[in-house]
């Protein structure tokens, strides 16, 4: 079953090993999520997943508290990657069209802005909000057919509307 | 003779036979040319696998014999003892290896049986080349070097010493006594280091077959078994060993400081100094990169020399260059502890209160800088709170991958040292496991935990330096799913023990292998743990792979006696494939003297001609000249050049050999 299982993950990222994990606990130790919230510990995940609980990962919603900070994955003495077994699982669970709401608004931003959030002016001293325009602030122009590409590529599958 | 080959393919269980179809691959060979029967056998190297041949060779009138099985170096000296025991010449045999060069790498069983053909269709065709030959019989030198004067040279030398053979011990620093010198203590019973180790050095020193060199190292080495010609350099100590009597007068007045590389930079040494006060040669040396005079070469300083009233001081010593023959040689060179600064993110080397293990080896010696007394070193005070990480640098795919096996049982001494010292101290350590397999280990663990130990199940992913020289340890513990914020003290790093640049330089000079690790290979990892694949040339002790002393001891008793039976009749045999020069062919263009890496290939006058004449010793049968000589008149019998041009046939035509 976990081979199988694996499988499916690796084919998301190759580089990831959950497999070779031997609990030294030095991800854990490092990682910000981890310190604030008593529930998340990324090799707790890394075997949860390599035992085959996907589902019960992706329902709790767990692995969307992650912030990609890497440390885990430069840390961690078998190159296990825990960080990238939580993308994998990511992919996973968007395919399912479980991403939490949150994360499905920053994707359609990116997609329409390039960016997480809108482009913003800029609020003055007496608190006026002046247009970029008005500063002759060049706005980014967005490909969103290459945003879309990268999606595709990085298995992102969420429907974006138009 | 007519070649009348006999093909014996072995199953090894299923590590050939779950990957080759031994039964296809004997059908095979049975219809190349020459063979008059084909067998395959689950185990070919037991007693009833060998009776096959012998019963073959005598019924069948088998008079070559293929063996298909596992790498020669592991059986080649099996079958041929077996054929050795009938009437037929134990050289008339080919092994050809269907195992690690087959079965063991390849997962498609079609492919695989394809390529064993291939394998098995060289050596049909190679053997029937084969003529019979006989051993060379050579008296052997009954001395022997050992390089590396740690715990297992001075144990192995003193076990040969005893039974009566000559030893020379070569040491690259300037005392013997390897790592075990800076001990204080050792695990798993605590005892005095020094009160063990004195006894051995007196020892060894007192045996009158027992030379010693120390600051020496070996530089070239030839020949071959029984006859090793080696050479060795000895640096100048600038002190005459004989005069000195390390009353130190000399250093008082030296007025050069530097870091104390024996206190492992912990303090500072003077450029005339000596490494231990228990230190053997028990005489200073001088440290010409530090001395004033020695390093700008002029007439300059010399308080040293004014202040020592025995004249031991010789600033005119030169590098001395000491060759001579052994029999055999035994490595011992011991390995050095990781490197820690290499992961920076725990600090070492920056963070001021961060040491390694075998810094605080020194913390603790009475002999050390501190005279024992364990201190921060950011500012000399007391530590409250200390922590120790366990596998720095290794069990780490970007640094060593093996286990230092010494380091958790080392870091339980030092905790226990260090609560003994410093009564109200709060310990941790902080592993992913602690591993204590050795004799007595699991107990000394347990006595460390009733002693308040604190053991957390966790390794921190960085360290912090706070104000006044705090280090922060934040570290998951598992047992309480927690996460510690642990303000240390003082955090020791376990660095254990790896393969040094020492390995590299001694496996070049002795053309011995290394394993994947770095360490010197064994011949074999269970059958034959002391001796290397080099005939002649031994291991012992962490040379091999690290090792606690007890461990170390007992493998270097295991050389010496390896080394005893090795050298014991006073005479070997070598295999008999050595060069042989066609003079009449020969144009004595010397390219054969030039290239051969043993320098067994000479010109001689005889008369008014000159001949080139072959060392039989020397000789290693690589073929090397061989191929060079322009003229082919070099010959290695059952090795060059026919046996190879018909492998080669047999490889490329091997769909063809029942034809050929
Ligand atoms: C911090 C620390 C604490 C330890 N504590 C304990 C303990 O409490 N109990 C225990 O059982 N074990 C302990 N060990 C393990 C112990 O150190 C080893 O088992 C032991 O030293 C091995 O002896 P050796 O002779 O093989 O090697 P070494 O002691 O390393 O000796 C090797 C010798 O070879 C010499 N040498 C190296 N290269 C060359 C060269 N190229 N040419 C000539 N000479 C050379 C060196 O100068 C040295 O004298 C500890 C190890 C460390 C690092
Ligand atoms: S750092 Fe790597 S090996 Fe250690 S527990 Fe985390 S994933 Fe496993
Ligand atoms: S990448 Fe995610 S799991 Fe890894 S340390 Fe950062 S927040 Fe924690
Ligand atoms: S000559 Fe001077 S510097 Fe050199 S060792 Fe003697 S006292 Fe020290
Ligand atoms: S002996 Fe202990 S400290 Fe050393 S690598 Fe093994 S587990 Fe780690």
């Amino acid at each position: 079953m976990h081979d199988s299982l694996t499988k499916e993950l690796k084919r998301i990222l190759y580089w990831i090993k959950p497999e070779i994990c031997f609990v030294c606990n030095r991800c854990v130790s490092g990682c910000p999520v981890a310190e604030v919230h008593s529930e998340y510990r990324p090799n707790k995940i890394v075997k949860l997943a390599y035992l085959g609980f996907i589902d019960e990962l992706i329902q709790s919603g767990i692995i969307w508290y992650c912030t990609q900070c890497l440390k885990c994955s430069e840390r961690c003495p078998m190159d296990v990657h825990p960080a990238s077994v939580i993308v994998a699982l990511r992919n996973i669970a968007s395919k399912k069209k479980l991403p939490p709401e949150a994360w499905i608004k920053m994707a359609k931003n990116i997609y329409v802005y390039g960016r997480i959030t809108p482009e913003m002016g800029v609020v003055s001293k007496d608190r006026k909000l002046i247009k970029r325009e008005d500063l002759n602030l060049r706005t980014p122009v967005v490909s969103k057919e290459l945003i879309r590409r990268l999606y595709d590529e990085t298995l992102f599958p969420i429907n974006l509307g138009d | 003779m007519e070649a009348r080959i006999g093909v014996y393919i072995c199953h090894c269980g299923k590590n050939i036979a779950g990957t080759v179809n031994v039964s296809e691959l004997r059908d095979f060979a049975s219809k190349l040319p020459g063979v008059i029967i084909a067998r395959d056998y689950v185990y070919m190297c037991s007693s009833t696998g060998q009776n096959l041949i012998k019963e073959d060779i005598k019924k069948l009138g088998i008079n070559r014999v293929v063996v298909a099985a596992c790498s020669p170096s592991m059986h080649l000296e099996t079958f041929r003892r077996a054929v050795a025991e009938t009437s037929l010449n134990k050289y008339l045999l080919e092994m050809s290896n269907i195992r690690e060069q087959c079965s063991w790498v390849h997962t498609d069983p079609k492919k695989a049986t394809e390529k064993a053909k291939r394998i098995i269709a060289m050596a049909i065709r190679k053997v029937s080349s084969f003529v019979p030959l006989e051993e060379i019989q050579r008296e052997v030198q009954r001395k022997v070097l050992v390089i590396g004067g740690g715990i297992a040279g001075i144990h192995a030398s003193i076990e040969l010493a005893k039974a009566g053979y000559e030893v020379t011990i070569v040491d690259k620093a300037p005392t013997i006594g390897g790592k075990m010198m800076f001990f204080d203590k050792t695990f798993p019973t605590l005892d005095c280091a020094q009160c063990i180790l004195a006894p051995r050095i007196s020892e060894v020193t007192k045996l009158n077959n027992v030379k010693i060199l120390t600051n020496s190292e070996v530089i070239e080495v030839r020949g071959g078994p029984g006859k090793f010609h080696v050479k060795i350099l000895k640096k100048p100590r600038y002190v005459d060993e004989a005069k000195c009597v390390a009353c130190g007068n000399c250093s008082e007045k030296c007025p050069v400081e530097v870091p104390n590389e024996w206190w492992f930079g912990l303090g500072k040494r003077k450029a005339i100094c000596i490494p231990f006060p228990q230190a053997y040669p028990n005489a200073y040396l001088i440290d010409p990169n530090a001395c004033l005079r020695l390093k700008l070469k002029r007439d300059v300083c010399g308080l040293c020399y004014k202040a020592c009233d025995r004249d031991a001081i010789k600033f005119d010593m030169n590098e001395e260059i000491i060759e001579d023959t052994f029999g055999a040689i035994i490595v011992a060179i011991g390995g050095e502890p990781f490197d820690a600064s290499r992961v920076v993110e725990y600090g070492y080397g920056k963070f001021r209160n961060v040491i390694t293990g075998i810094q605080f080896e020194i913390l603790t010696n009475v002999a050390g800088p501190t005279n024992g007394e364990i201190i921060r070193p950011s500012d000399g005070k007391e530590p409250r709170t200390l922590v120790f990480i366990q596998c720095v640098g290794f069990r780490n795919v970007n640094y060593n991958e093996y286990c230092c096996r010494i380091g958790c049982v080392e870091s339980i001494k030092h905790a226990i040292i260090a609560k003994e010292k410093l009564k109200d101290a709060t310990i941790y350590i902080c592993a992913p496991e602690i591993r204590a397999f050795g004799k007595g280990f699991e107990e000394f663990y347990k006595g460390a935990r009733e002693r308040g130990i604190i053991f957390i199940k966790g390794l921190p992913s960085e360290l912090k330096e706070d104000h006044d020289g705090k280090v922060i340890v934040q570290v998951y513990d598992a047992s309480t799913d927690k996460i510690l914020n642990i303000e240390a003290d003082l955090v020791i790093l376990s660095t254990g023990l790896q393969s040094s640049k020492d390995h590299e330089k001694i496996s070049e000079i002795l053309r011995i292998p290394r394993s994947s690790d770095g360490f010197i290979l064994e011949k074999h990892p269970k059958l034959d743990p002391t001796a290397t694949p080099i005939a002649g040339i031994f291991v012992a002790g962490v040379a091999q792979g690290p090792k606690d002393i007890p461990d170390s001891v007992a493998h270097a008793e295991g050389a010496a006696a390896r080394v005893i039976s090795f050298l014991a009749k006073g005479e070997l045999e070598l295999e008999p494939f050595k060069a042989k020069v066609n003079d009449e062919l020969c144009s004595k263009c010397l390219i054969c003297v030039r290239v051969c890496p043993f320098s067994a290939l000479s010109i001689e006058k005889e008369g008014s001609l000159s001949k080139i004449t072959v060392d039989e010793a020397l000789c290693i049968g690589c073929g090397i000249c061989a191929a060079a000589c322009p003229s082919g008149a070099i010959t290695i019998p059952n090795v060059f050049l026919e046996p190879i041009l018909l492998e080669i046939e047999g490889a490329l035509r091997w769909h063809r050999c029942m034809t050929l």
